[in-house]
This record gives structure tokens, sequence and C-alpha cells, in this order.
């Protein structure tokens, strides 16, 4: 009777392990908004941000990514009206999204080792910052937070301090770098003509 | 009496003069939705493609430029069911749109010279593909049409036989070359995972 239990124990652990394994390889089924920086922002401060309109694309040599950088209808209607150049500051409720992802070089025709076109390939992280002048005064109203996928499990996880720029608990983790652009109200990027 | 009127036409004549010169030098003056290419698209088959969502960024050696792909909600709708992934074509009325850029790189802080930002500088050109199998039988239900910015007048234009890819007077100058993506449905862009 023991062995039979232990059996019978064992089909089920090994069930539950090819059922859960099967979950877990499913692209998706993490909830990402219901992630949040420990002391700092939750995803869900950009939910949606997978449909909004580009501001620009770039690619940038030190970290090695391709990046879009989206923003949500209220930033990207200040972009169009001439913020930062007109000397005025984006409003609160702007959001900004950076999507990187590592570098792909495509090579077959009409391409080619030389002459490669570098694309997408897997998603490194979601970068994003979000204005509110009263939940952000120590950082110009910015807030900042960072989400790095893991293409294995399918899975965002908080950026933390071994994270690049290091992120800790709260919302300041790009505020020290982005003072360079101080000018340009703290964004970095520009809106090009299309 | 006769002096008097022909001051008044001479100033009359400066004035429109000053007014139209006004009206050339400001930028994107132009109707760009008026421009056609001779027996092929209009500019206006992809009215408002400034606002469509990115299906993603490229840097492409051979031409030296920074890409922005965008499409419209059919296409977006049909790119993440799948399309051409699960063997199923874009439908009819799909719109993608290539937005070209010289690329810029920036070197201030945080970046270097030799680890730079590479942005879009001046917009270079426009390129779009729509389909519509009725119209487009012979390319696969795919036509193409392309257009050159020149950025000292602000204007748009259609695109020649000198540049590359040739443009002649019709819609079919990508369909030589994108018979290369024939198993994507003749487009080369994918969608990139965000």
């Amino acid at each position: 009777m023991k062995i039979f239990l232990t059996g019978v124990l064992t089909i089920v652990a090994l069930a539950l392990a090819v059922a859960g394994g099967k979950a877990v390889s499913a692209q998706d089924k993490q909830d990402r908004y219901a992630l949040q920086i420990p002391g700092g922002l939750s995803f869900s401060e950009v939910r949606g941000y997978e449909t909004w309109q580009v501001v620009g694309p770039s690619l940038t040599d030190a970290q090695n990514v391709i990046r879009v950088i989206v923003a949500n209808p209220v930033m990207i209607k200040a972009y169009q009206d001439g913020v930062p150049a007109n000397g005025k500051p984006f409003p609160d409720g702007s959001k900004i999204v950076k999507i990187e992802w590592k570098p792909k070089k495509l090579t077959d025709p009409p391409f080619s080792a030389n002459t490669p076109d570098t694309v997408p390939g897997d998603l490194e992280q979601v970068e994003f910052i979000v204005k509110d002048s009263k939940k952000f005064p120590d950082t110009h109203g910015w807030g900042y937070a960072m989400f790095v996928y893991n293409t294995a499990s399918g899975n965002f996880a908080p950026a933390d301090l071994s994270s690049k720029p290091p992120v800790g608990h709260d919302a300041k983790c790009g505020a020290a770098c982005h003072t360079l652009a101080a000018q340009k109200d703290y964004i970095f990027t520009a809106y090009p003509a299309r | 009496m006769r002096k008097i009127l022909s001051a008044l036409a001479a100033s009359a004549a400066v004035a429109l003069a000053v007014a139209g010169a006004i009206a050339a030098s400001a930028q994107d003056k132009q109707d760009k939705y008026a421009v056609k290419v001779p027996g092929g698209l209009a500019l206006s088959d992809f009215r408002g493609y400034e606002d469509w969502q990115a299906v993603g960024p490229s840097e492409t050696d051979a031409q030296n430029v920074i890409r922005l792909i965008v499409a419209n909600p059919v296409m977006i709708q049909a790119y993440r069911e799948g399309v051409p992934g699960n063997g199923k074509p874009f439908p009819d009325g799909s719109k993608i749109a290539k937005i070209v850029w010289t690329p810029k790189k920036l070197t201030d802080p945080p970046f270097s010279a030799s680890t730079p930002d590479t942005v879009p500088g001046t917009l270079s050109r426009l390129e779009f593909i729509e389909k519509d199998s009725k119209r487009f039988p012979d390319t696969h239900g795919w036509a193409y049409a392309d257009f050159d910015y020149d950025a000292a007048s602000g204007t748009l234009s259609p695109g020649t036989l000198a540049d590359t890819p040739p443009q002649a007077n019709d819609a079919k100058c990508g369909a030589a070359c994108h018979t290369l993506a024939a198993s994507k449905d003749y487009i080369f862009t994918a969608y990139a995972k965000r």
C-alpha cells in the first residue's frame, strides 16, 4: 500500500511539474502590470504603452541596444506643439517609454554581412518616465522606472541595483543622468519630422 | 491720379511678393497629401501615417539610414494575430510606411564619440506599401510608392528612376526586391515583441 501511494504521488508530482513547465513556457502568462519597483513605480503607470505613438527610434552603442521611444497622447501632443524647444515644459500626465531590444543583424539578401540591416532581436528592457509635479518634486516632476525582460521565461522583473542604470527602491533611477538634459525639460529624445 | 494708381499697384505687388515669400519659406506649407507618383499611388493613400503604431525600428548600413516602420490599424492587428508567421497573408487594406532619416550621432554626455547614440537626423524619404488584391494582382496584391523629402524646401516629391529602388510611373517600385520575402507575404519587417 505504501509503495502504491508513493507511486501515485510520484505520478501526480510529475504531472504537476509538466503542467507547470507548460504554463511557464507560454509567453505572456505573466501580468506585467502587477509588477512594481519596491518603493517606486508600478508597471501599470504605463498601461497600454504597446499601442502608443512613436517619438523616435535610436541605436545606442554603449549599451548595444536598439530602441523605440513611444509616448502617451498627452506627451505626443506636447511634442507636436513644440515642447521643449518652445521653452515650455511637458505637462503633468506626460508619460514616455523606451522599449529596448538586443540588436539583430539581418544579413540575408538584400542585405549582406558587410551591409546588414539592424533590427530588434530579443526584448531586453522597458524603461519609463512619468511626470507628476506633486508626486516627484525632488526630481523636477519626473518619476523613473525600469523593468527587465527575461526571454527564456517570458517574464518581466523590476530592475535592481545591478541594472544599468542602477534602480534603487525609489522612482529616481534616471534622475541623475537626465540632469544633462535639463534645458530640454530633462528629456533626451527629440521628436523628429515625419 | 495715374501716378497715385501706379504707386498703389506697385506697393500692392511688393506686398503680395513678400506675402508669397513668407508662405514659401514656412516648413510644410506644401499639402503633401496632394503629391502623387505619376501612374502610381498618391501619398493620400496613406493619410495619417504620422499617427500609426510602430512595427519596429531599423538601421540599414547599405543606405546609411535609420528607419521607423509603422503600419495602419488593419495591419498592426494582423501582425498581433501572428501574420505572417501563422501562414496567413496580410488582409486587403493593410498599409505600412517606412519613415527614413539620415542618421545623426549624438556624442554629448552621457554619450561619446566612441559610444554615440544614433537617432533620426534629417527626414530623407517616405516609402509606402499597401495591399489591394483586386487593384494590384500582378504584384501579389501589394503596391509600392516612394517619396523623397527635401529638407531645404520642406517638400516631398515622388521618387524617380534615379532613386534606389528606381521608381517608374507605376506602383511596382519595390515588387522585384520584395519577392525575396515571398515566404513572409512579401513584407520584410517583423513585428518586434514589446
